[in-house]
């Protein structure tokens, strides 16, 4: 065969894979690739076996041996002719074909004389063998060992092309699956989160996640699994799954935390996995703290900013018998807790400590969402991160009102029952002309915290309202005892809903206590535009029959 | 709409509300109820009467939950009739959709 032939049809081979290259069917290119290299080099067998789990080669794609494929034929690395290959990273010629040299019988039964085969390397990584056999009788040269080998180099970047991007295209997926897209709506805290992945992968093994347990309580989680790519991803998803299960079964935070360890030592041997929570009850004031492995919270507020004082445990996945212990904190009105991932302070042959001074110095008290903006801002500015980064901050709210409000009215009722139905009229009364689903929210919010007043707190109260724009707002405010908990009633129970009703119809709502006296102030807002008494309407068969 | 006491069955008795039903009325519906459910027999059934209910909250639910435990222990199937839509909807919002008859 003259050699300029043969050039141009490598040249026409390379042509191929480079248009294909785009369009990512590994599939149908491997087949066309193969054709042509038959013709190439005067083949009759063309075939690609790839690397699967890290022991085995797999036959992906053939030519005049489509029963490998269809067989599924799977070779041990280190085993036979392809094994060979690819244990050795080396090209091979082989003039005897036979039980003794092939672990394949395809080949030999099929009457192949002579093979040639190469490693598919993409870097220091084995992709797979692609091999050619003769059934004539003449063996393959040194050109033809060139030749595969420059096609092979084409097939791998093909094979690595497409790899990459159904890897980065399902980390994408996973990614906005494994990150909340909505955090808790909640009047007395304001979440505020950010991802960002490392410059070179699409996604890490940072998340963070925040929800609210059946019992009322708000669980914030921040993690990070050891590793990138879509392993880390899925052992992501995997993790926040059973800590979410078990979190809603109403267990304690460091329970939770074990269970999840002993869930992962079980059955994702070999996975690590730093974690922390950050769990409070209504009117979520104190946080209880439980830290696997992970980097302390700090927290910002009119007092300064400091770093929690944790005891962490061990990483999950680390050990089999673990505990976790919990640290408590008190968030003030304004305060700030700010639970990250250590790309955010972490710096190559930097010591951690000076990350975490730098951090310190980067924020103030402030919003959820203005820690977080100056966290990334003087942290990485326009630095890509080595590292991904999770960052979810935790703000309470300072006590101010929307500027724009005007008072509606106030009135003081006495610790009877009836003064329940006198605050409903009240209340009502006050902005005559409401849309009435809006009304019937009010009517039965204002009920269910006056009847709080008189039932618990056993105190006379004053209700006031305000309004503004796009809000109406209740006030009512006690000289009693007793605090407020927001319960998910069960069918049965026959108590424990209040609470509840106002929170799921407020569009915000909270508690004051009262600094100087007994008492305290419930207060919930209520959207004048959009009432969720619509929403809650039921939409068949209850009517009447 | 049909007579309340249904014809083909026992004579059901009938607890009628009216009005706001809040924590004020809570202890004399309960009273009231509970005396119904004693002089009903096993298996029977006790309507309340709810059409004319203009307000409902969660004490108001509480004292129905109340009557409702009573009577299941007892077998006796309550029965809310002419459900008017505001209580609907707080039924709804307390998760309590299916745990009354409604007719």
């Amino acid at each position: 065969m003259p050699a300029e032939g043969v050039e141009e049809r490598l040249t026409n081979l390379l042509a191929v894979t480079d248009t294909r290259l785009t369009r990512l069917d590994v599939d149908d290119l491997l087949v066309e690739v193969l054709e042509r290299l038959r013709a190439i080099l005067d083949a009759d067998t063309a075939a690609v076996l790839l690397v699967q789990g890290s022991n085995d080669l797999v036959a992906r794609a053939a030519c005049g041996l489509e029963e490998e494929v269809r067989q599924g034929v799977r070779v041990p690395i280190g085993a036979g002719f392809a094994g060979t290959i690819a244990a050795r990273r080396q090209p091979v010629i082989l003039d005897r074909i036979d039980p003794t040299t092939v672990a394949n019988p395809i080949l030999w039964e099929k009457g192949i004389r002579h093979m040639l085969g190469v490693p598919l390397l993409a870097g220091d990584r084995l992709l797979g063998v692609l091999h050619v056999g003769r059934l004539q009788d003449r063996s393959f040269d040194l050109q033809d060992s060139e030749l595969l080998q420059v096609a092979a180099e084409r097939v791998a970047a093909a094979i690595q092309i497409r790899r990459t991007a159904v890897e980065s295209a399902a980390a994408g997926l996973l990614e906005r699956e494994l990150l909340p897209t909505t955090l808790p709506q909640l009047p007395e805290i304001q979440f505020a989160a950010r991802y960002a992945p490392a410059e070179d992968r699409s996604v890490g093994g940072d998340w963070y996640d925040a929800f609210l347990a059946p019992s009322g309580d708000l669980w914030a989680v921040i993690g990070d699994v050891a590793g990138h790519g879509l392993p880390s991803a899925v052992v992501v998803s995997r993790v926040k799954s059973a800590l979410r299960s078990y979190a809603i079964l109403g267990e304690s935070t460091p329970r939770v935390l074990q269970m999840t360890n002993r869930k992962l030592v079980h059955f994702e041997v070999g996975t690590m996995v730093t974690v922390l929570c950050a769990v409070a009850k209504p009117p979520y004031q104190r946080f209880e703290i439980c830290s696997a492995g992970h980097l302390p919270p700090v927290v910002t507020s009119s007092e300064g900013t400091h770093f929690i004082s944790l005891q962490p445990g061990p990483p999950l996945g680390a050990l089999v018998d673990v505990s976790y212990q919990s640290t408590h904190v008190e968030l003030a009105d304004g305060a700030t807790m700010l639970l990250y991932t250590d790309g955010l302070v972490e710096r190559r042959g930097e010591p951690l400590d000076r990350g975490m001074s730098r951090l310190t110095a980067a924020i103030t008290e402030g919003s959820a969402e203005s820690v977080c903006r100056d966290a990334m801002l003087h942290l990485i500015g326009d630095v890509l991160p080595q590292d991904d980064i999770a960052l979810l901050a935790v703000g309470r709210p300072t006590a101010g009102d929307e500027p724009d409000e005007v008072v509606l009215g106030q009135a003081h009722f006495g610790a009877e029952h009836q003064s329940v139905a006198a605050a409903r009229a009240f209340a009502v009364d006050a902005l005559p002309d409401v849309d009435s689903d809006v009304r019937g929210a009010l009517e039965l919010l204002v009920s269910e915290v006056t009847t709080n007043c008189v039932v618990h707190a056993e105190s006379a109260f004053t209700v006031r309202m305000f309004r503004s724009r796009q809000h109406l707002r209740v006030e009512c405010t006690d000289e009693g005892g007793g605090t407020v908990t927001v319960r998910h009633a069960e069918p049965d129970d026959t108590q424990g809903r209040g609470m509840y009703f106002v929170q799921q119809l407020a569009d915000r709502w909270g508690v004051r206590e009262a600094a100087a006296r007994r008492g305290k102030t419930v207060w919930f807002s209520l959207r004048l535009d959009a009432s969720p008494f619509a929403a809650a309407a039921p939409t068949e068969g209850v009517e009447h029959v | 709409m049909s007579d309340p006491v249904e014809s083909g069955q026992a004579a059901a008795a009938v607890l009628t509300l009216s009005g706001d039903i809040d924590v004020a009325q809570s202890d004399a519906i309960l009273a009231e109820g509970e005396a119904l459910l004693a002089s009903t027999s096993s298996g029977g059934r006790l309507l309340i009467e709810v059409g004319d209910v203009a307000f409902i909250d969660s004490s108001g639910l509480s004292s129905l939950l109340r009557l409702r435990r009573i009577a299941s222990e007892r077998d006796i199937e309550i029965v809310l009739r002419h459900v008017p839509h505001s209580m609907a909807v707080v039924l709804r919002l307390g998760g309590l959709e299916g745990v009354f008859t409604i007719a």
